[in-house]
Formats: structure tokens, sequence, C-alpha cells
């Protein structure tokens, strides 16, 4: 079951700004795939949109996490998108490069490599932020996995996809 | 009184530790800082450089507690900078930087005026449209241009 801020049908065309109430959330020119996902879902932890100045550090609204990996990293249930249970038809879909990820233990770590990105996928349907287009859409997970190999396609790399259960 | 006069010690020690002469890349001669007018250009990289050697101990960046206390700014700045050269022939990597007017409280008890600078790289395909980007903030001082221990942040 997923529980989001804003029905997922309902925040498709909308621009990160209608979520962020802070100054981030009116920069267009930054990424906010992890931002999208952390308003939409409530994470509140590590590097937040209302961390960026002093001024909105004072402000009472929550703030979102705005970082891919804080937020992989802090799944319990996570590995690679081919490995993902059976049980879970709704989850975090993550994409970077098969060498910004490690295992120090026993569980995937995501480093911080700028190549990454996450959407919220359920049953078949990526839903996600697109930095070019400026607002959320949807897409099927072939789709989705399509994007994200042309766009992070790289010699010597290999782009490769994530799952991480909902925090 | 005695949490008032570590933070004065504190900033007096740190100020004084992470305050290096900055000048003209072009000449060596010291510049003259006009708290009103924020650094720009190659001040703005000459800052991040002469302070590359400090921790990111206590920042968000870059992986775990552990290993921040072993990462420095210089380290993060490496990163940021060699994102824009991982890419194919068809993309092109933007470097962007800007300080603007903000105050730290990075320094307990105290709430000091500063300017927030960030360098940041963009990496952009064919058409121009976003790809990827990485960056590196920290604070300075806004009359001595200070680096501000404990002020590093990424994105």
């Amino acid at each position: 079951m997923i529980h989001t801020t804003v029905p997922l049908a309902d925040a498709v065309g909308k621009h990160i700004s209608h979520f962020c109430p802070f100054e981030l959330g009116t920069q267009d020119d930054l990424n906010h795939c992890a931002h999208l996902v952390s308003h939409l879902m409530g994470y509140e932890f590590g590097s937040t949109c209302k961390n960026r100045t002093w001024a909105e550090k004072q402000r009472p609204e929550k703030g979102a996490t705005i970082r891919v990996n804080e937020i992989f990293n802090q799944c319990l249930d996570r590995g690679a998108w081919a490995d993902r249970p059976a049980h879970l038809s709704s989850c975090l879909i993550f994409v970077t490069h098969k060498s910004n990820m490690d295992r120090p233990g026993h569980l995937l770590r995501m480093k911080d490599g700028s190549k990454k990105h996450i959407g919220i996928y359920v049953a078949g349907t990526v839903w996600h932020y697109s930095n070019s287009a400026d607002k959320i859409v949807q897409d099927t997970e072939m789709g989705f996995m399509r994007t994200f190999e042309r766009a992070y396609h790289l010699p010597g790399e290999t782009v490769t996809f994530y799952y991480g259960a909902f925090l | 009184m005695m949490r008032k006069a570590l933070s004065a010690l504190l900033l007096s020690c740190c100020s004084a530790a992470w305050s290096q002469a900055i000048t003209d890349p072009m000449t060596g001669a010291p510049i003259v800082i006009d708290p009103t007018i924020p650094p720009k250009g190659t001040q703005l990289v000459q800052l991040f450089l002469l302070h590359a050697a400090a921790s990111l101990q206590g920042s968000h960046c870059m992986g775990t507690e552990e290993e921040r206390r072993r990462l420095t700014l210089g380290d993060r700045l490496a990163v940021v900078l060699g994102e824009a050269l991982l890419r194919n022939e068809t993309q092109k990597g933007l470097l962007h930087g800007r300080c603007l007017a903000d105050k730290s409280d990075a320094i307990p008890g105290r709430v000091i005026d500063t300017w927030q600078c960030e360098l940041r790289t963009e990496l952009v395909d064919a058409q121009g449209e976003f790809i990827a980007d990485a960056s590196v903030s920290a604070h300075f001082t806004r009359d001595t241009w200070s680096f501000v221990p404990g002020s590093v942040g990424c994105l």
C-alpha cells in the first residue's frame, strides 16, 4: 500500500514548486527527482530543501530529502531490480551506473556519483520528476528504463536499476 | 556565559585557522574585500581551492560519517569538476558558480553574516536538456571571506 501526500494521478504534470514551499523548488536548473519523491512520501532526513539557507531553516514548514543516494541507503529492503521480491508490487525505483554502487556489508550502497535518478513504481508504472520538462511525468517501467539507459549511456559504464521498499 | 565564551573562542580560533589571504590569481596581489560585494569568477574558485584541506566531517556529503572524516572539500571539488568530464561526445559539461547573502549557525551560539558560495557542474545532452549535476557549497564570512568550518553542503 502506498501513501502519498497527493494522489499520484493528480501529481502528473505539476511543477516541483507545487509541493515545495522553499527557494529550491523554484530552481529549474537543478535535479528534483529525490526532492519530488520525498515531498510525495514525506521523507525528511539528511540534506533537505529546508536546510539550504539559514532563513529557511527558521520556517515552520517541513522540508524534504533531496539526495537520491541518501534515500536508497536508508531503505531496509533494497537490491538489484532483477532481484525485486515478487510481493513488492509498489516500491521505489532507482537508476545509476554500476560503478556508483558498492557493498560494504551485506547491503548494497549507492555512492555520490551524479548520474542517479529515482521514481515511484506501482504495478508497472513509474512516476518521477522530469528535469528537462520540469514536471512530474508518468511512464511505463520499460519506457523509464529506455530513457535512462540512453541518457546515462557512457562507454565503459553499465546503467543499472535498483529497488527499495518504501520507508 | 561559559557557552558564549566558548563560542567566541571557537570563532576566533577557527577564523584564524581558516582565514587565508585571497589574492588575484593573475597578479598575486591581495584582494580588497568589500563586504557588500560577493566573491565572483576566479575569486570564487580560489576560495574553494584555498580551503581544499577542510574536512567534510559533519556535512551530508559523500558516504558515511567515517568516510567523511577522511574526505576533504578538495575531494568533493574533484568529484564535482570530474563529473563534468564523464560524458560522451554529444554531451556538454557546464560550470556554474554563485555566492548568495546568507547567515550561518555552524558555530554553536553564533549566527554570522556569510556568503553561501556554490560551484556546480551540469551535464546536458546535445539539445541542452538536463542529464545530471553535482555541486559543492560552503559559507565564507561576509567581511573577511574566511571559511566557516562545518558549513560544507553537497547536492
